[in-house]
């Protein structure tokens, strides 16, 4: 089963290398549709359905902590998975965002190994992903 | 916290990103020599935090295309002219944010999005507030520097 997946970051360079790197882990990837931000990660979303969304946290016009914002609290999108990608590694972050509704936290750099669990565990969370 | 002081985790952490994202190594050089001829790739950001300061990176501009193309995952020749600022921006945001989480690992540090560094004739002195260290990758030079400006 593919999932359709986003991807949210200001960089498309770093939008490319996470599309790489996902394929390159072997996950299921359906459709995969990228934004600069979060302003345009939401446009997206008022047209296409996501299954994960993957999201940078330092970004223009709305970033990553308030892209989660906005979506806990849309009743059609909020039961999309976010998995947050950040160079921050810091514990305050990590449980800041989690605390907000993450439901991964990945630092860059990152290696294709160990991104198809996690994406894998937070898909089999959500009991509508991929259908 | 001394600039200084973060020696062995800029080294660490140049190394870190450099193999894991360019599949490259980075080795720490003294004293390189600098051509005034040689064209650079220069990216910069600003943190803030438990400290605030700054950070850089500059690398040869021949070496900044190979790295784009490991990075990227894509042949040279597809390396157009905007990716490799873009690139060293983006390995400049790892390095920072490496650095500084082995400096504060439980504490959240701001960084500024990277921005485009053309100060490149400074190859200024070590000092207390700033330590620069100079890299020799497969794919060329590489200069990272460390600016840090302790809070009032």
């Amino acid at each position: 089963m593919a999932f359709n997946v986003m991807i949210v970051d200001d960089s498309p360079s770093m939008r490319k290398v996470i599309r790489r790197v996902l394929t390159l882990s072997g996950f299921n990837v359906g459709k995969c549709l990228e934004a600069g931000d979060g302003v345009e990660a939401l446009e997206l979303l008022e047209t296409e359905w996501m299954d994960v969304i993957m999201t940078d946290i330092n970004m223009p016009r709305m970033n990553g902590q308030q892209l989660l914002e906005k979506l806990l609290v849309d009743p059609v999108h909020s039961s999309i998975p976010v998995l947050v990608i950040s160079t921050d590694r810091s514990d305050e972050r990590m449980h800041k965002m989690l605390a907000l509704g993450a439901r991964g936290y990945f630092t860059k750099p990152f290696a294709p190994e160990g991104l198809a669990a996690v994406m894998e565990s937070i898909i089999a969370e959500v009991p509508c992903a991929g259908k | 916290m001394l600039a200084s002081e973060c020696h062995p985790w800029l080294v660490e952490s140049v190394s870190d990103v450099v193999e894991s994202m360019c599949y490259s190594s980075a080795d720490v050089i003294e004293n390189p020599p600098v051509s005034a001829e040689e064209l650079w790739v220069g990216r910069r950001l600003e943190f803030s935090g438990p400290c605030q300061g700054s950070f850089g990176l500059r690398v040869a501009k021949a070496a900044a295309r190979l790295l784009g193309s490991s990075f990227l995952g894509q042949d040279i020749d597809e390396v157009d002219d905007v990716q490799p600022g873009e690139i060293v921006g983006e390995i400049a945001n790892m390095i920072c944010g490496a650095v500084l989480n082995r400096m504060e690992p439980n504490l959240a540090f701001a960084l500024s999005p990277p921005y485009d560094d053309q100060d490149l004739s400074r190859f200024a002195p070590p000092s207390s507030g700033r330590m620069e260290l100079a890299f020799e990758l497969e794919e060329g030079r590489l200069f990272a520097w460390l600016e840090i400006r302790h809070s009032s």
